[in-house]
């Protein structure tokens, strides 16, 4: 209740609230809030390094508001060029080097992950404290520390703009404390004027050459997926289950997550056919650990930035009602 | 009984590491051949036999001290033994391995816990680590699986757009591009 208060509280307050104010229970919670929602209603431009094993790649983002409808534009400038043009609704990836086109469905209204009851809960699981003051991409930064008590999450550390709550950087570690992935501005200027003419795509998807893939999922309605997950980290439950379809698959996808209130699990759940890969065993995408097997004649995909031991564990537990 | 031992030195990964690891846990057979394994480079440690317990007991001396697993292959049984028995590390490794197999509530285990695993910690222990997995590759419904997943992510939403860097990112098998 005290947090549920201090939550409302901070959403009235909005940017009023000091980052520092960190005394009061929840206010980890709080904090967490007000930087995810400054990445969405702040105007920003700048530039910020991706880094994951030993890859680093380069990108310029932009975001801009434009009467309550959120405006994106990310430019891998590293390696390929990529272009990833992100509305409210759409997110629209551009391959010029294959000339192809990605166009995948987003909900209208963002799905709220940071689940204030969830998000009140985190202690539980992390060790959660504010750090020293640091310096980044030439701001005054605020550090704070999220230190799993299990080894079945990754330890988060985010640097947040004193000034305005963007989050400046963002690192995920395992439990030797060693980095798995880590988002970092090296410049980044907020407010003031944004360049409508650079937030429009470069490439033209419908120009000569060029294919568009619209195989995105489309979600839909909650629903039972007649899937059970049997064994999952202390902390974690059901956020979502829904059924999803991939173009050019007879049958819909089933999608469930589960959260802690800080790392997300996706379990997907589709019949093998033809088009699918029987391949099993574990992978990476970053920080997402990506975990395969086959359940009967379904193909069960368990991915979430966590350790694998915790997608391989929920993996296994996934059976048929 | 070869694939066990195979599995041991890190010479078998993805599906069918799986399949053998399923086999292990299944098969009394591929246990007692797994044990023996661990018991022959003992042997060769000068390390005394340790109790039906020793895998546990690794895997709680491993829950304090961990360990990497990331064995070389090597090429015939003997040689994988010697080698095995000079290398701590990698035994301790893989000795991990079975020790999720042996415990209960590991996250091998064949048959779903109704009780949470974070209620025993210590056997909370990840024998693949991220440098040691291979990059996913992103056909469509794999890219497809990322973007739907990434919208339900608390972690993703704290960094707003960043996070579609993975989704676009390109990275081969030998890192290069």
């Amino acid at each position: 209740m005290k947090f549920a208060v201090s939550f409302a509280l901070s959403l009235v307050m909005g940017s009023t609230l000091a980052l520092a104010e960190t005394g009061s229970p929840g206010s980890g919670a709080v904090w967490l809030q007000k930087v995810a929602n400054a990445a969405r209603t702040l105007d920003y431009t700048g530039t910020f390094v991706y880094q994951h094993g030993d890859q680093v790649e380069t990108s310029r983002i932009w975001h801009f508001v434009d009467g309550g409808r959120e405006l994106e534009k990310l430019e891998v400038l590293d390696g390929p060029a990529r272009e990833v043009i992100r509305t409210d609704d759409e997110v629209l990836c551009f391959y010029p080097d294959t000339k192809t086109a990605r166009i995948d469905k987003r909900r209208s209204k963002p799905f709220p992950a940071l689940l204030p009851d969830q998000l009140a809960s985190l202690t539980e699981y992390y060790d959660v404290r504010m750090g020293e003051k640091e310096r980044v991409a030439g701001r005054e930064a605020q550090l704070m520390i999220l230190d799993p008590k299990d080894g079945l999450r990754y330890g988060h550390r985010f640097w947040a703009d004193v000034a305005t709550g963007l989050l400046l950087k963002a690192r995920m570690i395992n439990e030797r404390k060693e980095m798995v992935e880590q988002f970092a501005f090296t410049q980044v200027s907020v407010g003031g004027s944004v360049d409508k003419e650079a937030l429009k795509p470069k490439y033209d998807a419908h120009g000569p050459g060029w294919k568009l893939d619209s195989s995105g999922m489309a979600e839909g309605a909650s629903t039972d997926s007649g899937w059970i997950v049997g064994s999952y980290p202390a902390g974690f439950r059901k956020i979502m289950e829904t059924k999803r379809t991939l173009p050019g698959r007879p049958t819909p996808v089933s999608h469930i997550v589960y959260s802690d209130g800080l790392a997300a699990i996706s379990i997907f759940i589709e019949p093998l056919g033809a088009n699918t890969r029987s391949e099993q065993g574990v992978w990476h995408q970053g920080a997402i650990n990506i975990y395969k097997r086959s359940v009967n004649d379904y193909m069960v995909t368990v991915l979430g930035e966590a350790p694998s031991a915790t997608v391989v564990q929920m993996g296994r537990s996934v059976s048929a009602k | 009984m070869e694939k066990v031992s195979a599995l041991m030195d890190g010479e078998i990964e993805g599906g069918d590491a799986d399949f053998v690891i399923d086999r292990v846990i299944k098969n009394q057979e591929a246990r007692i051949h797994w044990d023996t394994y661990h018991l022959i480079s003992d042997a060769f440690r000068n390390e005394y036999l340790l109790s039906r317990d020793f895998v546990a007991n690794v895997a709680v001396r491993l829950a304090a001290e961990p360990t990497i697993l990331a064995p070389r292959p090597r090429r015939d049984f003997l040689s994988r033994v010697r080698t095995h028995a000079l290398s701590v590390a990698a035994s301790i490794a893989a000795v991990a391995t079975v020790g999720w197999l042996a415990l209960g509530n590991s996250p091998f285990s064949s048959e779903p816990s109704s009780v949470s695993i974070a209620t025993a910690p210590q056997q909370a222990q990840t024998a693949v680590t991220a440098g040691a997995l291979r990059p996913v590759a992103l056909d469509g419904s794999m890219r497809a699986y990322l973007f739907a997943h990434q919208e339900y992510s608390p972690t993703t939403q704290i960094q707003g757009v960043a996070p579609y860097v993975r989704t676009v990112s390109e990275v081969s098998n030998d890192g290069s591009r």
